[in-house]
């Protein structure tokens, strides 16, 4: 899967659980720039994008996620191994 | 006991700080920091009634300024470091205080090597201790102002019960200073020489879960929501809880959910307590310890605050009069934890605190009741005050400043309850040209803290409205409702 496939797939996830239509996800969205984007809706994002993927990710690696682009660089690693 | 003398004690034994990094700061570091901060204030503090506002990310320095302040006996001013300039001007009319101590001026202030005076001054148990604003109903934030005897009595609280917390413990500082329940924090620091580990998990409640496992936390002391959130199977199945040993829960309620999963994930060895307390009666006024039997901590589908700490009281009012034992009514507290006063605002102030049976009480507006036991449950607000990720906030101060956007011509705010954040705020909304709930979001920002924006906005054409034609919040919230099993 290429990165702009993991990126598509993320936006329809972030939409759907951020509620946001016409959200724009690029590779530097963050929390931050996102009211929707909080405590709660960022668990069930993590939620969708384990299950979409079928990935798991470490307590470690949620953690240093900063932003769309780390995101989408965890699920390439992940989906390689 | 005093705070000037606990303070000097602990910072000549030996202690341990990380900063928001997760990086140890050489105790002498933070020793010749703490000195420069107090010494700076020493010399160029002009008046000591004057109240000095600190707006610093929270972080050990932040921490040290709070204590430099203490120890003087100089009244200070949490803020955010992001509050908005209208936000600390307000502030500062109210307060006048006289010097400011963000992130950039404590940098200067750290290199201060002058010493002017030497003498602390006398101090009083009267004199006020710290000022801290929570959301007002008249659209101006109240300013509480708290004694020096008021924290006096909690730290000797917090001394005095939590005897199996040491200085083997960790503790993480996860609470804003803006927010009084980080004054627990202090406390164990202070009266337990704990370790302190300051957070930087901005809301990544799995962050919060890896700094507690990397740095073997054994004490936190945060709002249910933080709770909830890292119980929640997603975040649980991943965490190591071994390491916690001492919960202390407070600053929202505590819900009947949350003691469901705290069964679930933690044994009985695992000390929790529930606190229950506003801000006007010094952090905390009651607590519960979690016995893990729920026939002792729950009532109706609420789990008991317990009962008072020591120095305080609290009845159940109804029509004037005490309630008899599981009779809903309004929490009055009183004791020697009371604010003072609200800041230049003896209208609310007198609407607050009341005489009562010959002495004086602040109204919490807390509808509780108590059982024969004389243990106190909260069941909700008795007005439009509500509590909202662990914040209080008015919902009809919010529409106030709502309507002050141009293009804005109603605004009404309600709100539903929820498990995970106590309550969702809605704002619904008459525009006078349309516009984006983005770009009305921004504008909110300007105005309102993040907490206060409705979390979710709605257009309406026009307000139902009841017999005398005042908005019918309730059928705002049916309709809401109504709509989301629609879909």
């Amino acid at each position: 899967m290429t990165n702009s496939e993991i990126l598509q797939n993320i936006t329809t996830i972030m939409r759907e659980v951020l509620e946001i239509p016409n959200l724009n996800v690029t590779f530097e969205t963050s929390a931050a720039e996102v009211d929707e984007w909080d405590s709660m809706t960022h668990i069930q994002i993590i939620a969708s994008i384990e299950a979409k993927f079928k990935v798991r990710f470490a307590l470690g690696e949620l953690q240093a996620l900063k932003n769309v682009g780390d995101m989408i660089g965890l699920i390439e690693k992940k989906l390689s191994k | 006991m005093k705070i000037r003398e606990l303070i000097q004690y602990r910072l000549d034994s030996s202690i341990k700080v990380f900063n928001r990094e997760g990086i140890l700061i050489p105790e002498a570091q933070v020793k010749a920091e703490y000195r420069a901060i107090r010494q700076y204030l020493l010399d160029f503090h002009p008046e000591i009634h004057d109240c000095v506002a600190i707006k610093q990310h929270k972080d050990y320095r932040y921490f040290l300024t709070m204590l430099a302040c203490m120890e003087i006996g100089i009244p200070y001013i949490p803020l955010k470091y992001d509050y908005p300039m209208d936000r600390v001007k307000q502030i500062k009319e109210d307060t006048k205080f006289t010097i400011l101590i963000d992130d950039k001026s404590i940098q200067e202030l750290l290199s201060y090597t002058g010493c002017v005076n030497s003498k602390l001054p006398k101090i009083s148990p009267d004199r006020n201790m710290y000022i801290i604003f929570t959301s007002g109903t008249t659209g101006r934030p109240k300013g509480v102002i708290i004694q020096r005897k008021a924290l006096t009595n909690f730290f000797e609280f917090i001394d005095k019960t939590f005897t199996k917390v040491t200085d083997k413990d960790r503790l993480l500082q996860v609470t804003e200073f803006t927010f009084d329940i980080s004054l627990v924090d202090v406390a164990f620091f202070l009266t337990k020489n704990v370790t302190l580990h300051f957070s930087n998990f901005d809301n990544n409640i799995f962050k919060l879960g890896f700094e507690i496992e990397t740095h073997r936390i054994s004490v936190l002391n945060t709002v249910p929501n933080n709770l909830n959130m890292f119980l929640s199977e997603l975040v649980a199945e991943r965490m190591d809880y071994q390491c916690l040993r001492h919960l202390y829960i407070g600053g929202a309620r505590f819900s009947y959910g949350l003691y469901q999963k705290c069964l679930k994930y933690f044994k009985p060895d695992v000390e929790i307590y529930n606190f229950y307390g506003p801000t006007e009666a010094t952090v905390y006024c009651h607590v519960k310890k979690i016995t893990y039997n729920e026939a002792i901590d729950c009532s109706e589908g609420n789990v008991s605050i317990g009962g008072t700490l020591p120095g305080l009281e609290a009845h159940i009012v109804t029509d004037d009069k005490i309630a008899p034992p599981n009779e809903k009514g309004e929490l009055y507290i009183g004791g020697i934890q009371l604010m003072r006063e609200y800041i230049n605002n003896p209208e609310q102030t007198h609407k607050a605190l009341v005489q009562f049976d010959g002495k004086t009480y602040y109204r919490s507006g807390d509808l509780s009741f108590r059982n024969e036991k004389n243990e106190f449950f909260i069941v909700g607000r008795a007005d439009d005050t509500i509590k909202y990720r662990g914040f209080r906030i008015n919902l009809l101060d919010i529409d106030s400043y709502i309507t002050r956007i141009p293009y804005i011509q109603d605004s009404v705010t309600v709100a539903i309850p929820n498990e995970a954040t106590e309550n969702q705020t809605i704002g619904f909304l008459i525009l006078k040209e349309p516009k984006t709930v983005k770009e009305i979001k921004k504008d909110l920002g300007a105005l309102l803290l993040d907490y206060q924006i409705p979390e979710k906005i709605i257009f309406v054409d026009k307000f139902p409205t009841n017999v005398s034609g005042k908005v019918c919040k309730k059928t705002l919230k049916s309709q809401y409702l109504e709509s989301l099993n629609k879909v």
